[in-house]
């Protein structure tokens, strides 16, 4: 029986649209498969230390607050780059991506230096982005993953993404093309700009860090209630684009 | 002679609408579009009041505006919130001699949060109150510290400021646009002390009062009324809960009262945002120029506006119709009041698309609290579009699901009300596209 670490960073400062629930919905989960976990948190000014972490996870945040994490967490650089080499799982939605790209720049046209693990950069603009997207995972390309995008920063790469985590049915690319790709996966490290509930809401996605979290004690759970909320939503989606 | 058609259009397409039961907003768009300077040629005889911030805008000018008249003063306000730049016009430009002067006492102007900007370009408020900031049709305003930059641009010399003490976000108004401690405008604050209802925690889902707005490190608060709102302090800089210049106290939710620079106000209603609604209508009455007692004596004969309530019977049951925004902090109050009732009690709760975009994500959904359901609600019914996601946040709540009830369609309402008993809480968000068929379903039982 495996019991998991996760560590939740940044859950006061980087917080917005109800992301912690996918960490309650993965507790849930790793219950079920009869495993125990601990869930600790690390917030901003604390001395971050990723060993022994299995699951790290940070949210979604406001673009000034994200400025200020910045600071912060490339003080630990090393620590994230040792964890993301040693295939810990790692899920980082929305804004938080930017914070392991190169650098990001905010709207008052100050440029901050990221984790850079990744080769992209990202931008805050002064509006705001809101829809919908479908995507498909790259690990199970024929599943549709329902996403929402509720964002006020791009992020570019310099050509194409190399390591995507998904295809783009609806929605913008990590490019801020339509279609294409969006999303990080790389090794155990998951990055999407879909915000809130998309463990949740997604047994696809559920499924696939439960797996790379359990291994040999991963047990399919019933996701019967879950799939049935996204079969609807993909085919009121597919009727209103008649 | 371009105002004075401007004034006749606005007039004429407002009685056509009124005929028509059309909203206030759109003869005053369309006046601006004839001449978009109209507002600017305005003269006001009396004093202008503004009044915006997440949650209870309507009624707290409403309140306002009912002071200025049980005082013996003339006011205007628009009072059905219609609360954009064309609602105002609206409203301004029916009540305006054909030179533009209008004449009332005072002019109580709800206006959106967004919007207020533009609003002083053409009319100068002389009294402007935030009641407070919280997140909020996020598709629009992402978070509250957004809102707050653009109400930030709103703050023009000479406008005293009415401001929520409790509030650690829209309280920050009151510093100078430079980053000094103090704003050169004039500032007036109001606040709640402890009440038996404050809690040390958040209840709530959502809190966006975890970090310090100024130094990012977590707040600490002393109490909460609700969400972010209570008093604070950070122990990394110093930023906390300032002093109020009008402080309730002593709070009696029995009989709705509470005392105020020594003398003792009873309203007619008890919820804790109400009664924050209250105190900063005395603020803004008094500071312009009612006098405090007369003020206070006002607040109890206000009557609630009760179109986001309704009580009506289902299959001989009460049932009471508690309409929100589509926001989290708003649905909150609704999930607080249906859990501090008592006995056996169901809860049906409408879960739509987001409102105005259509957009499937049920992101407000996922910072409700409905945890707090999980052990107090006996029978919960998901309608709506959005109705199996809803289930699915409340299994995540922790709700025994076999409590649960998913009535994906009209017709599946009936039997599901009918398998559940008790109290009925009806739980929409307003301005729906489809509500009423839901409500003339429940009605119907």
């Amino acid at each position: 029986m495996k019991h998991v670490n996760i560590l939740h960073l940044y859950s006061k400062t980087l917080d917005l649209t109800g992301d912690f629930k996918n960490l309650d919905a993965l507790c849930m989960r790793i219950r079920e498969c009869g495993c125990n976990y601990a869930v600790s948190y690390v917030e901003y000014g604390e001395k971050i230390s990723l060993e022994g972490y299995d699951f790290i996870y940070i949210g979604h945040g406001k673009c000034r607050n994200l400025s200020a994490v910045s600071e912060h967490i490339i003080q630990y650089r090393e620590e994230f780059v040792r964890a993301f080499e040693a295939g810990t799982v790692f899920l980082v939605t929305g804004s938080a991506r930017l914070l392991f790209g190169k650098s990001f720049e905010t709207l008052d046209g100050k440029t901050h230096d990221a984790l850079g693990l990744f080769d992209y950069t990202g931008k805050e603009f002064d509006g705001l982005t809101v829809h919908d997207e479908l995507l498909h995972p790259v690990f199970a390309p024929e599943e549709t993953v329902f996403g929402c995008v509720n964002r006020s920063e791009n992020l570019y790469f310099k050509g194409e993404n190399p390591s995507p985590l998904f295809t783009v049915e609806m929605g913008y690319s990590d490019n801020e093309k339509t279609g294409g790709t969006e999303g990080t996966l790389c090794k155990n490290f998951f990055g999407t700009w879909s915000l809130g509930p998309v463990l949740v809401r997604n047994p696809v996605m559920m499924r696939e860090i439960l797996r790379r979290l359990l291994g040999e004690d991963y047990r399919d759970g019933d996701y019967s209630l879950e799939q049935e909320a996204l079969d609807r939503v993909l085919h009121d989606i597919h009727e209103s684009a008649k | 002679m371009r105002f004075v058609l401007a004034v006749f259009f606005c007039r004429i397409l407002y009685l056509a609408g009124r005929m028509v039961h059309k909203g206030t907003a759109k003869p005053g768009e369309w006046a601006l579009r004839l001449y978009p300077d109209a507002l600017k040629r305005l003269r006001f005889d009396g004093k202008v009041i503004c009044v915006t911030g997440t949650n209870g805008k309507t009624t707290t000018s409403n309140l306002i505006t009912h002071i200025f008249r049980e005082t013996g003063h003339t006011a205007i306000n628009n009072a059905k919130g219609s609360n954009m730049l064309g609602g105002v016009t609206t409203l301004l430009l029916n009540h305006c001699t054909l030179g533009g002067r209008i004449k009332a006492d005072y002019v109580v102007l709800e206006v959106d949060e967004r919007y207020m900007r533009f609003l002083v370009k053409s009319i100068h408020p002389d009294f402007f109150l935030v009641n407070n900031l919280l997140r909020d049709q996020i598709a629009r305003n992402c978070c509250p510290e957004i809102v707050f930059d653009k109400i930030k641009m709103a703050v023009v010399p000479g406008t005293t400021l009415i401001l929520n003490a409790n509030d650690p976000i829209s309280q920050r108004l009151s510093e100078g646009a430079d980053g000094s401690a103090r704003t050169d405008n004039p500032v007036v604050l109001f606040g709640m002390d402890r009440t038996p209802r404050s809690t040390e925690t958040c209840q709530n889902g959502t809190d966006d009062g975890k970090v310090c707005p100024k130094c990012f490190h977590p707040l600490e608060y002393e109490y909460r009324h609700y969400n972010h709102l209570g008093k604070f302090r950070c122990p990394n800089c110093g930023f906390a809960t300032p002093e109020a210049d009008f402080l309730g106290t002593d709070f009696d939710f029995d009989d709705f009262s509470y005392t105020l620079r020594g003398t003792r106000v009873k309203a007619t209603y008890g919820a804790t945002y109400y009664l924050f609604n209250t105190i900063a209508a005395i603020a803004v009455t008094t500071a312009a120029g009612i006098p405090f007692n007369e003020a206070v004596k006002a607040v109890g004969t206000f009557t609630v506006h009760a179109t986001r309530y309704q009580e009506f019977p289902i299959q001989g049951r009460k049932a009471q119709l508690i309409l929100t925004k589509q926001n989290p902090a708003s649905i909150d109050q609704s999930v607080d009041y249906v859990v501090e009732q008592h006995g056996e009690r169901t809860a049906i709760i409408f879960a739509s698309n987001m409102l105005h975009s259509h957009n499937k994500d049920v992101l407000y959904m996922y910072d409700v609290g409905f945890e707090r359901m999980a052990s107090t609600v006996d029978h919960i019914i998901c309608v709506g579009d959005r109705c199996w996601d809803l289930a699915v946040r409340l299994k995540v709540a922790g709700v025994d699901m076999s409590r649960v009830t998913i009535a994906d369609t009209l017709e599946k309402i009936p039997a599901a009300v009918g398998a559940t008993a008790g109290d009925i809480y009806i739980l929409s968000a307003y301005a729906l596209e489809n509500e009423t068929k839901f409500l003339e379903v429940l009605k119907s039982l």
